[in-house]
């Protein structure tokens, strides 16, 4: 079986020169934690994961003592942060040279990394357009399911 | 002639026609020491010289010694002057000197001054070394004398010599290094044995080599059970070598006084050098391996050729191409008495570890080879690993090996009473190479039986011919059974059948059900786990348990090496199990056994059902294996191993009686004493307890022995209303009605009291100074003792009860220090760990780490209240008083402790309950980390917290250990406890440490995490980080900042009195005092920060998963009281400290 026969063909993305607002809310109405990042020819770029949105409002220590230096504090550095956050580009979260699979890789394969290396979602790329992405859920419908 | 032989004859030649030694001293009568005696007279030109030597003691107590050398004329040293037979001397009382400049003060060597340097260097050259050092020469073979000159030529003994040269001239000094000289003298025999081995192989005569294999055997058993022992950290030994005096005062004089340099040490003895060369070590990769080999290169030139010589004959290759299992049997029992962990390395290594973990944490900052470390990197494992690594060198190439013994015969006795049968193995022995002798053990390799093998495939799910590749472990294994079984050594698979046979299958041991949690994540194993109840189950029914959970048990045999499931990683090769012999060798039987006899009790129980064990009947591998021989055909092998326990022996004095008490099977290695006793006109002591009159052992051979004139026998019975009464008519015990007791009470019977009384008071006080041995499991151990003490007590009416037990546990003491009472303790299966009912908190037991509240300890989860055992503790109080109220088990494994049944056994008599574990029920928090919020289980703060703590206590004690030395004499000619210059330039080395290694580190960022994290999870409002400024602030008052320069005040203080050499001006008194008074502060710093870091650990034990919801408020306020504890000790300080140290 390939990549190709069980991705998913409407992958989430979003456009490189978006900002992080635009950026939360594709997450937020798609329920896909990783979104593709492509340009306006849809040339695949790279991935914007909701853990690196959320990782770059997280708190340094520094900033949590400069604040005052309680638990509190951070907790509310970090709601600060997220809202100033909307307004910024995606561009310095995005991973540029993240695993990408071809649509003719054998879903055993792509199985293989997404296990071994925790990732929950690959893009399918083919002659460096973004095709269509393959998840752990794409494959376990498709091996272990009926559909 | 032999090449070792044609060495020997030269030297001895070559010596005479010089007429020095300077070449080493090599020879027939005296191995590497001097011919005669170290010729100690030098031309009166070096009177000065020998005149400061003579006054070390006195130099070093009043630091005087620096200034005093620097008035030494600087003497020619050329030819004219100084005669070549002078030399040697020379060079040790200038390696002497130079060293004992350099070290006077703790910390970095000082380099000796023109006027020792320059002879020595000129020493040097002439003696043809290349670099002027203290050598092994110097300060052992060149550095002694007789204390009686009319013994001169005699045996050297550490009872009957004196140092040459002491430099601080103190009994730790002297027994350190005349043990080593002693262990030359009695080791010379070692270098004839070697040259008539060789003479035996180049002639082709192996029986000559038996003889030589089991002489050698028995003088390395005699090196390092008698001469090695001397060095003895036991207050009440004769022969007693305080640790901690030894690491401060003794042990930095030979450090090299450049970098790069290498000093003597164990590995520079020559004898170790011959036995490397006779087993043909090949392996010297470890450090320790490499300065071996350094030192080879320093040896002089006899020393070398001899060493050389004696690797240039194989005597391995001959004994295994003559293929003669008897020799090859005393070969290896030879190289085992050497380099096995209970031969004289591994011994030695024993030894080393409890000097050098005392002398580190007392400050000792690196050895004669140049291991250094601070305290927080536990630099004593350092060394004992790489110690450790050098010993397996020697084993490698040499794989584990078994004899080969057929069973004789196996009669029962005692049968019909359930859980009360013993079986009599005889084995025979011949031609396999044994030997043995009173008191050793013998390691049985036992099978499982066949029923427990397929119960164990059948949960596994396999048929037996499964073939399973092994692993290292498994084929050591397999290569050690091809001595006795017919399998193929180099065997790199095993049929599934025969690795259970051979496999540990029950009960299961912790590591492995924590491996089968790892894959299965079972919640049940999970629960058995925390019960500590994994005891309780066998590997089949474990399977079968898990099994239940859908774990398919057939994943661990079908993974290969190197896959988590891999078989090989749960079932390990069966050990051998240890019994006593209950026989001895006979004359006839020369230098090997022929039989070889075993009392063995057959061990079963049964487990009950609770919720986290099921009911079922066990029964202990090793005796259903003993116990199958019985009806197995006679050409039935067992594969056995000869363990020598360094403390389990007759005494040296053969004249002295015995008093034996034994318990049951406990009664078999005194058949072995009193076979080896034959022939002597005083009856030995028997007290003996069984349960009945049917399980009564061996009563027909006691009762031969009482008719002999050779026993007296007490008899207890404990299920039994009968006493036993022998009579002479008959010759045999008479039943007559009693009550039933135990060996305690017979013990108590006045007319035995008195008995044992008048046998134990020592010879010099009209006693007959007995030998008394225990044998029996760890409760009639205990009883054993506590009767005795009971006997000991001084029946002195002036004396209270406290008085009179305090005085008989101070006579026990001495009895067991001097090798007088002597204890086989063999542990059974018990229950489960879960059953204990007294339960402790870690917080209780932190308190029990000093002289009011006594010795508490935690090994493996349970406490042992070892304040009596401390007195007791072959390794010392202080090592054990080191390891009080915290969590020893990773020391105590270190020394493979836990590997030796005979020691582990003896724990049981001091268990007093098990460590509460706490229930965090998986409750977490979030709070502020190094880099920002951080996810932290509740268990793990606490575990931090509870290390944090144990550490503190170590600090505690290894400073406790510190301050002993007030009260030591720590130079000849003072008063204990005299304030003295050199005392107190170790108290201030004590105090900087304190502020170094202690001090610093509790306060530092370790604890300003520690507390941000702990502070975070209390309140979200708490400022993290006001922990560590709290501390810094301290720091930065003026009081903190006086209290923590302080040392180097001190340190500036005691150097000006060291360069002047004025220590003897009684003006220095009150600065004396201070260096007193402030390890005093120390100590009281580390008990009350003790006690607040205490608090916080009762928090979370007081309120477990609650302890972030209801116990926040107390979590919180205990750490905030932390840093008061630091304030307080630079309050008390500055309160006593004069304004300046300045003097007059």
């Amino acid at each position: 079986m390939r990549v190709g026969d069980v991705m998913t063909v409407r992958a989430a993305r979003i456009r490189y020169s978006s900002n992080m607002l635009y950026a939360a809310e594709i997450v937020g109405l798609s329920g896909i934690g990783d979104l593709m990042v492509v340009d306006d020819e849809n040339v695949f770029i790279g991935v914007l994961s909701e853990g690196d949105i959320l990782r770059t409002a997280l708190p340094n220590i520094d900033e949590i003592l400069a604040e005052g230096g309680t638990v509190r504090d951070a907790f509310e550095v970090f709601l600060r942060k997220g809202q100033e956050l909307a307004s910024c580009p995606i561009a310095p979260v995005v991973i540029q040279d993240p695993i990408v699979v071809s649509p003719d890789e054998d879903v055993a394969a792509v199985t293989t990394i997404l296990l071994q290396r925790h990732i929950g979602r690959l893009p399918v790329v083919e002659d460096g357009k973004l095709v269509g992405t393959v998840s752990r859920a794409d494959i376990c419908r498709a091996v272990v399911g009926t559909l | 002639m032999a090449p070792a032989r044609r060495v020997l004859v030269h030297s001895e030649r070559v010596n005479q026609a010089l007429g020095h030694e300077n070449l080493g001293s090599l020879s027939h009568a005296r191995g590497f020491l001097p011919r005669e005696a170290p010729r100690l007279e030098l031309p009166p030109l070096y009177d000065p010289w020998v005149e400061l030597a003579g006054r070390l003691p006195a130099l070093h107590r009043q630091l005087t010694l620096r200034a005093a050398v620097r008035e030494l004329p600087t003497l020619p040293v050329g030819p004219a002057e100084l005669p070549e037979r002078g030399l040697a001397r020379a060079a040790a009382l200038l390696g002497i000197l130079a060293h004992a400049y350099g070290h006077l003060l703790p910390g970095p060597p000082e380099a000796p001054p023109e006027c020792l340097q320059r002879p020595w260097d000129e020493v040097t050259r002439r003696l043809g070394r290349k670099v002027a050092v203290l050598s092994y020469v110097d300060i052992i073979v060149q550095n002694w004398r007789y204390r009686d000159p009319a013994a001169q030529g005699g045996p050297v003994r550490v009872s009957n010599a004196e140092l040459a040269v002491p430099t601080v001239g103190t009994e730790a000094e002297r027994v350190f290094y005349l043990a080593q000289v002693e262990l030359l003298d009695r080791g010379a025999p070692l270098l004839e044995a070697v040259a008539r081995a060789q003479e035996a192989v180049l002639a082709d005569e192996p029986e000559v080599l038996k003889d030589i294999f089991a002489a050698i055997a028995t003088l390395l058993g005699r090196l390092a059970g008698e001469t090695f022992a001397q060095v003895d950290p036991n207050e009440l030994a004769e022969t007693h070598v305080d640790p901690v005096l030894w690491a401060k005062t003794v042990a930095s004089l030979a450090i090299p006084l450049r970098a790069g340099l290498i000093g003597p040490s164990g590995a520079s003895s020559p004898l170790v050098h011959v036995l490397d060369a006779l087993f043909e070590r090949h392996v010297y990769k470890s450090s320790v391996g490499h300065e071996s080999l350094a030192n080879r290169h320093s040896f002089p030139e006899h020393w070398q050729r001899f060493i050389r010589a004696v690797g240039s004959v194989s005597v391995r290759d001959y004994v295994e191409e003559r293929g003669d299992p008897s020799l090859l049997g005393l070969f290896n029992a030879a190289f085992y008495a050497y380099a096995s962990d209970h031969g004289f390395l591994g011994r030695h290594r024993l030894k080393v570890y409890g000097f050098l973990d005392l002398a580190f944490k007392v400050g000792r900052n690196q050895t004669n080879s140049g291991f250094t470390g601070l305290y927080r990197e536990r630099p004593w494992d350092t060394v004992d690993d790489e110690l450790e690594r050098a010993r397996l060198e020697r084993l490698r190439g040499f794989p584990p090996i078994c004899h080969r013994a057929r069973v004789a015969r196996v009669t029962t006795h005692g049968a019909g009473e359930r859980g009360a049968q013993f079986k009599h193995v005889v084995l025979d022995v011949a031609g396999a190479g044994i030997r043995y002798e009173p008191g050793d053990r013998v390691g049985v390799l036992p099978d499982n039986s066949p029923e427990l093998v397929q119960r164990t495939l059948r949960a596994l799910g396999a048929r037996g011919d499964v073939l399973i590749p092994l692993n290292r472990e498994w084929k050591d294994a397999v290569r050690m059974r091809a001595h006795v079984e017919e399998i193929d050594e180099d065997a790199d698979e095993l049929s599934l059948r025969q690795l259970l046979t051979w496999g540990q299958i029950r009960p299961v041991a912790r590591a492995v059900a924590k491996g089968l949690h790892r894959l299965t994540r079972s919640r049940a194993l999970h629960r058995i786990l925390e019960a500590r109840a994994e005891d309780q189950w066998e590997l089949w029914d474990l399977l079968e348990l898990l099994a239940r959970g859908s774990f398919d048990a057939r994943r661990l045999w079908r993974a290969g090496p190197g896959e988590q499931e891999y078989i090989c990683r749960f079932v390990r090769p069966l050990p051998f199990r240890m019994y006593s012999i209950a026989s001895a060798m006979r004359d006839a039987d020369s230098d090997e056994a022929r039989e070889l006899h075993l009392t063995v009790g057959a061990l079963r129980y049964e487990t009950r059902a609770t919720k986290v064990s099921r009911a079922d009947a066990r029964e202990g591998t090793a005796s259903s294996f003993l116990g199958r021989l019985a009806d197995a055909p006679a050409s039935r092998r067992v594969a056995l191993q000869i363990i020598n326990p360094p403390r389990f022996g007759l005494p040296l004095d053969a004249g002295a009686p015995l008093v034996m008490f034994a318990a049951g099977t406990g009664l078999a290695p005194f058949f072995g004493f009193l076979d080896a006793r034959r022939g002597r006109a005083a009856p030995d002591w028997l007290f003996y307890a069984t349960r009945s009159r049917a399980s009564f052992l061996h009563r027909e051979r006691i009762e031969r022995l009482i008719a002999e004139g050779r026993l007296q026998v007490r008899v207890a019975f404990s299920r039994d209303d009968v006493e036993a009464r022998y009579d002479e008519l008959t010759g045999r015990f008479e039943y007559e009605p009693g009550a039933r007791h135990r060996v305690d009470v017979e013990i108590a019977r006045p007319d035995n009291a008195a008995r044992l009384r008048e046998l134990l008071r020592d010879q010099a006080s009209g006693g007959r100074g007995a030998y008394l041995y225990v044998c029996g499991q760890t409760g009639f151990a205990s009883a054993v003792m506590r009767s005795i003490k009971r006997v000991l007590e001084p029946d002195d009416p002036a004396l209270d009860a406290r008085a009179r037990a305090a005085a008989a546990s101070h006579e026990l003491q001495r009895l067991v220090a001097t090798g007088r009472y002597q204890q086989e303790i063999f542990s059974t299966y018990e229950g489960p760990q879960s059953d204990k009912e007294r339960l402790l908190n870690a917080s209780d037991v932190v308190l029990r780490n000093n002289p009011s509240r006594g010795y508490w300890m935690i090994l493996n989860g349970l406490v042992y209240d070892v304040t009596e055992f401390a007195g007791l503790h072959p390794g010392g109080a202080k090592i054990i008083a080191s390891y009080a109220g915290i969590d020893a088990t990773q020391a105590y494994r270190k020394v493979e402790h836990h590997l030796n049944a005979e020691v582990d056994a003896m724990r049981g008599m001091y268990e007093i309950g098990a460590v509460r574990r706490l229930d965090f029920g998986g409750r977490w928090g979030v709070t502020l980390g190094a880099t920002g919020l951080e996810f932290v289980p509740l268990a793990d703060v606490y575990r931090r917290w509870i290390r944090y703590l144990y550490r503190i206590v170590e600090m505690e004690n290894a400073l406790r250990n510190d301050l002993s030395l007030r009260g030591a004499v720590t130079t000849l000619g003072e008063p204990a406890g005299a304030s003295t210059p050199y005392k107190a330039a170790l108290a201030v080395g004590v105090h900087a440490r304190f502020m170094h290694a202690y001090l610093d580190s509790l306060v530092g960022p370790d604890f300003d995490h520690l507390w941000a994290m702990t502070a975070g999870l209390c309140s979200r409002d708490a400022r993290v980080r006001q922990g560590g400024r709290a501390i810094a602030g301290l720091r930065e008052t003026p009081a903190g900042r006086r209290v923590d320069g302080l040392h180097a005040e001190l340190d500036a203080r005691v150097r000006a009195l060291v360069s002047r050499g004025d220590g003897a001006d009684p003006a220095h008194a009150p600065f004396l005092e201070l260096c007193d008074r402030l390890g005093d502060e120390d100590l009281r710093f580390l008990e009350a920060y003790k006690r607040a870091a205490r608090d916080v650990v009762i928090a979370f034990e007081q309120h477990e998963r609650e302890t972030l919801s209801r116990g926040a408020a107390l979590l919180l306020a205990a750490i905030v009281a932390l840093p008061d504890v630091l304030k307080s000790y630079y309050d008390r300080v500055t309160a006593w400290l004069p304004e300046a140290l300045t003097e007059r």
